[in-house]
């Protein structure tokens, strides 16, 4: 292990060194001791008055980051130190540069340099010495990190990877976004995606797919089967509107939904159903009942569902949070987290044209909680050729095709997308919800399927406030 | 938990689509309970010397929690700077309020203005047309027609006037309607309607005998009386017997409490041309609502519009010079000050903005402390107890009724204290002018809750029924704030228990702040009566 420091043409296991600033008898020398290599300022946003004691911090974002490196050329010629300090007035004059450290440590970090100036030069017969300060990035920079390709289904009942994939092992001091590959499209589809992403507490413990089967029938509505649904036998649940086709229950519960109490249940989702229209149209409206019963804690809007063809489709039926209510998180200060308690989903439903049913098959809720990290995106797949993959890019913030051998196209084709790109937590498990819902109600050809599967390889470049441990 | 200000901010180009929240130097947007999004500054920095692709104007601008969309508008022209902060776009984006002020037409609605009919047909020049007292009944203002003593005359002698607002306005004639009297019985006069086409066809829905009896209001309606496309109506009195000259003055026809309705549009754009749009010589605010989105504002997503319906039927309502939605929807609200109107999201199919027209709650969606921080600056407009409202009748003379109230205020000071409210051109009527002064007095009869509040926390929201982010607060809805001791107004019944409930009028949220400033008030009295209208139970007769 040696202590490296030098200027690096990218973020790479072997990159182009433009200049060594540790680099030996021909180069700079780092005086270390004279090093500073700052941290960079957490800038906050402070809310409060003199009516209670403390201030509220609403948001915070770390700010960049300033270096002072001490160098020192005393021990080269006049010639050759003045050929080295143009060459460092080179690298400080580029818009953005490259510094590869290695701290006596095993693994490497790489910060984003922005163009910066010797501050203060001592050069006279007998040293050659410049103190920088050099303007970065936030963080420091690992290596490029590709995690292996999960395939995953359009099925919330598979066993594996069910409209879900967990991302653990992230490195890292601090999260980071996710440079998402989507391949095995193979769409010219109307297909949409959809990502929620949970990345604290203990995601397994959420609750994030309910089958509809495993409610309470209610009017003109009863267990039924269909291969295309989810699950097997009995797996859906089929409202024939024949006795009311008014907005009346159609599904209940008693017992707690979307599932046991937990901590883990805390949130803002935005929830989804899986259901088969049949040529229809229809209204839904659901309402969360207080466990035990009563009058609705809270009642949603009426969502209005179109004709969804013969195919099974994705209905969005708006936000909800649980708990529902007053939220105090904590218990006072001691920061436990309060358990959490779902409540009797109802789910009332009219017919508005057509003479057919509604099929219902599962109720899906995928994390929508911007304020606690929760990243929501979606993204529309419409008008992909079926030979092309798709980046979603988080360092970038954009998303783009690109051919199969990883070529990016021109952008003439501009995927339209919205929300944000998902996030990395490290040292936590980070499972997304993934949903890609095809849209049978405006092409029946190409409906809902739920064995379709999309291949997710996530990249990521891991991010530390200054060294990095062995592998992590 | 403290993290990043979780909005993120798109542009869309017929260029490009970018994500830009990285790129900004700092975000600041504002939406208001009447007219919804209402703006929004961004700026980032971008070489001066071409136009970036995601810089454009009328590019789509959108700031976004999650899947929930906070704010939308439409860029207007953007500024540049390029000084020692370096080059910077400085851009402002208007949202979709701002389209209702993108077109000026005249329009007509109901009309009962006699002041400008004006001499068509004009082939018995001796004949006289006037507006003046019905001399039938002795009282109010008339169409009198008159073929005067001396005149001769011969078959088909007449005088018409003819009303003239809808063809001017590219309007078609939905329902006319009046009342007449004549100085003499004879079966050969006439009195006539005449609904005729500009450029050519007619029909004639109503024609009588003169008569001393006269007739009362006998409305005619498009598609049942008179084919669709008329848009001029005539008046007149016709002789249709032989060769003779008038021997006295008696020979007149009043034609009086005249009303033109104009075809109004749906929604959807459908302009109505049946009677079944056009029951009454009145019309509604819900119904004008929907004739402004079906006409004049396309980016609207009119076909999935929330227009509730209003009940004060509006007698005079017509604007042959000219206006825009914007001041049409104003002055529904100052007829119905229950409700109110909004734009918001785009519905992602159409593209189109969303809006509702919607009464004004009644129950409370928030819950707030004033922790971190407010304010309230005192009152400026005052307390009246008396005001004069200006108005045009339907002759177009200007008129002038005064309207008072009980302040208590102001009768411990023994003091007297008129406003001036002009009403303009538009709506002419005294029932609509005593409406005006009404509704303007019951708005200052007390001093009223107002300031402003800051929110750098989640709240409570009963209708979503979660905790919401001071940038998801709504504008129009009603807060519920501890900490401040309320004056008594429309809201706040009692003043003892230290919280007070305001409006929600505006809220205006930066990002360098993480905090949200909502502008507070209080129902006016006369939103507060109309509310209170609306939830009675009707009326039963026994």
């Amino acid at each position: 292990m040696t202590f490296t420091l030098d200027f690096v043409d990218g973020i790479a296991s072997s990159p182009t060194v433009r200049l060594a600033l540790m680099g030996g008898s021909s180069d700079w020398q780092v005086l270390v001791k004279e090093t500073d290599w700052g941290m960079p300022e957490l800038r906050r946003a402070v809310a409060g008055t003199l009516l209670v004691d403390g201030q509220q911090i609403p948001a915070s974002a770390y700010g960049n980051r300033t270096m002072t490196l001490a160098l020192n050329a005393s021990h080269l010629a006049p010639d050759a130190a003045a050929a080295k300090f143009q060459t460092l007035c080179r690298e400080l004059d580029r818009p953005a540069n490259f510094l590869r450290l290695c701290a006596d440590t095993t693994e490497v970090v790489f910060f984003r340099t922005l163009r910066s100036t010797p501050g203060s030069v001592v050069w006279d017969k007998f040293q050659q010495k410049a103190t920088v300060r050099l303007l970065a990035e936030p963080f420091a920079y690992g290596l490029k990190e590709t995690q292996s390709g999960v395939v995953v289904t359009n099925d919330p009942a598979a066993g594996a990877n069910g409209c879900y994939l967990d991302i653990t092992g992230i490195r890292g001091d601090v999260e980071t976004p996710a440079q998402i590959l989507l391949s095995g499209l193979n769409t010219g589809t109307f297909a949409d995606i959809i990502i929620g992403t949970r990345r604290r507490g203990t995601p397994s413990s959420g609750a994030y797919f309910f089958q509809a089967e495993a409610m309470t029938a209610g009017v003109d509505t009863a267990l039924a089967a269909d291969a295309t649904m989810s699950g097997a036998g009995n797996n859906l649940m089929a409202t024939t509107f024949a006795g009311t086709a008014t907005m009346t229950t159609r599904l209940s519960l008693t017992t707690n939904f979307p599932g046991s109490s937990g901590v883990d249940l805390r949130g803002t989702y935005r929830m989804y159903a899986v259901v088969k229209g049949n040529g229809g149209t229809y209204q839904v409206q659901w309402s969360i009942l207080p466990v035990g019963g009563g009058a609705a804690a809270v009642q949603s809007e009426v969502f209005s569902v179109g004709s969804a063809g013969s195919n099974r489709s994705l209905i969005d039926l708006g936000k909800i949070q649980f708990p529902i209510g007053a939220d105090p998180v904590y218990d006072g200060y001691s920061g436990a987290e309060k358990s959490v308690t779902g409540g009797y989903l109802v789910v009332a439903a009219a017919r508005i044209t057509g003479a057919v049913s509604l099929g219902w098959d599962t109720f899906i809720l995928v994390p929508d909680d911007p304020a606690r990290g929760d990243d929501w995106f979606s993204l529309s797949l419409y008008g992909l050729a079926t030979d092309k993959d798709i980046v979603i890019d988080g360092p970038r913030d954009m998303v783009y095709p690109q051919n199969t051998a990883a070529v990016t196209l021109p952008t003439w084709y501009s995927p339209q997308w919205q929300g944000r790109i998902p996030r990395l937590t490290p040292n936590q498990t980070n499972r997304w919800i993934f949903l890609r819902p095809d849209k049978a109600g405006t092409d029946a050809t190409y409906g809902d399927v739920k064995s379709r599967t999309t291949t997710v390889t996530v990249s990521y470049w891991p991010r530390y406030l200054f060294v990095r441990p062995v592998g992590s | 938990m403290s993290l990043n200000v979780p909005l993120t901010v798109r542009v869309l180009t017929s260029r490009a689509a970018r994500a830009i929240t990285a790129d900004l130097r700092d975000l600041w947007f504002r939406e208001t309970a009447v007219g919804g999004f209402a703006a929004a500054r961004l700026s980032l920095d971008r070489p001066l010397a071409t136009e970036p692709d995601e810089i454009a104007y009328y590019g789509q601008v959108s700031i976004n929690a999650g899947s929930t969309v906070i704010w939308e508008g439409d860029l207007e022209d953007p500024g540049r700077s390029a000084s020692g902060d370096g080059q910077v776009w400085d851009l402002v984006a208007m949202g979709p309020a701002a389209q209702t002020r993108d077109r000026v037409v005249p329009l007509i609605y109901v009309d009962k203005t006699l002041s400008d009919l004006r001499r068509s047909d004009n082939i018995t020049p001796g004949g006289t047309n006037s507006v003046t007292e019905d001399p039938g009944i002795g009282s109010g203002d008339a169409l009198v027609l008159q073929l005067p003593s001396g005149l001769p005359l011969v078959t088909n002698s007449r005088v018409a006037v003819r009303y003239l607002r809808c063809t001017e306005s590219g309007q078609k004639i939905a329902r006319v309607d009046y009342a007449w009297d004549a100085g003499r019985t004879s079966a050969s006069l006439k009195v006539e309607l005449i609904l005729r086409t500009a450029g050519g066809g007619s029909d004639v829905p109503r024609t009588q005998t003169f008569s001393t009896a006269g007739d009362v209001l006998a409305p005619k309606e498009i598609g049942t009386d008179w084919t669709s496309g008329r848009d001029i109506a005539e008046f007149r009195i016709i002789w249709v017997g032989g060769g003779v000259t008038v021997a006295d003055d008696i020979t007149w026809a009043s034609i009086r409490d005249i009303t033109v309705v104009a075809t109004r549009y749906d929604k959807s754009g459908n302009e109505l041309v049946t009677a079944a749009g056009y029951s009454a010589n009145t019309v509604l605010a819900s119904e004008v609502v929907a004739d402004l989105l079906g006409r004049l504002l396309p980016g609207f997503d009119g076909a999935n519009a929330s227009i509730a319906t209003t009940s004060y039927a509006i007698t005079q309502l017509a604007y042959p010079d000219g206006v825009d939605a914007a001041r049409v929807l104003e002055d529904l609200m100052r007829l119905e000050p229950g409700y109110r109107w909004a734009a918001g999201r785009r519905n992602p199919s159409t593209g189109k903005y969303s809006f509702i027209w919607t009464q004004w709650p009644t129950t409370v969606r928030y819950e707030a402390d004033v922790t971190d921080g407010y304010g309230a600056p005192g009152s400026a407009d005052g307390l009246y107890n008396a005001v004069t409202v200006r108005w045009k009748d339907s002759k177009g003379l200007i008129k002038a009724t005064s309207r008072t109230s009980t302040v208590p205020v102001l009768t411990a000071a023994s003091r007297t204290r008129t406003g001036f409210l002009d009403l303009g051109d538009n709506i002419g009527s005294l029932a609509e002018a005593q409406q005006a002064g009404d509704q303007w007095l019951a708005d200052r009869q007390y001093p009223p809750n107002a300031g402003r509040l800051t929110i750098a926390r989640p709240i409570l929201d009963h209708v979503t029924g979660r905790m919401v982010q001071p940038y998801e607060i709504e504008p129009g809805y009603l807060i519920r704030v501890r900490g401040i001791l309320p004056r008594i107004d429309a809201l706040n019944a009692t003043a003892r228990d230290g919280v007070t409930v305001f409006r929600i009028w505006a809220k205006e949220y930066w990002a360098s702040k993480a905090a949200a400033e909502l502008e507070l008030d209080s129902y006016p009295a006369s939103t507060a009566r109309a509310l209170a209208t609306l939830h009675q139970p009707p009326l039963r007769r026994r």
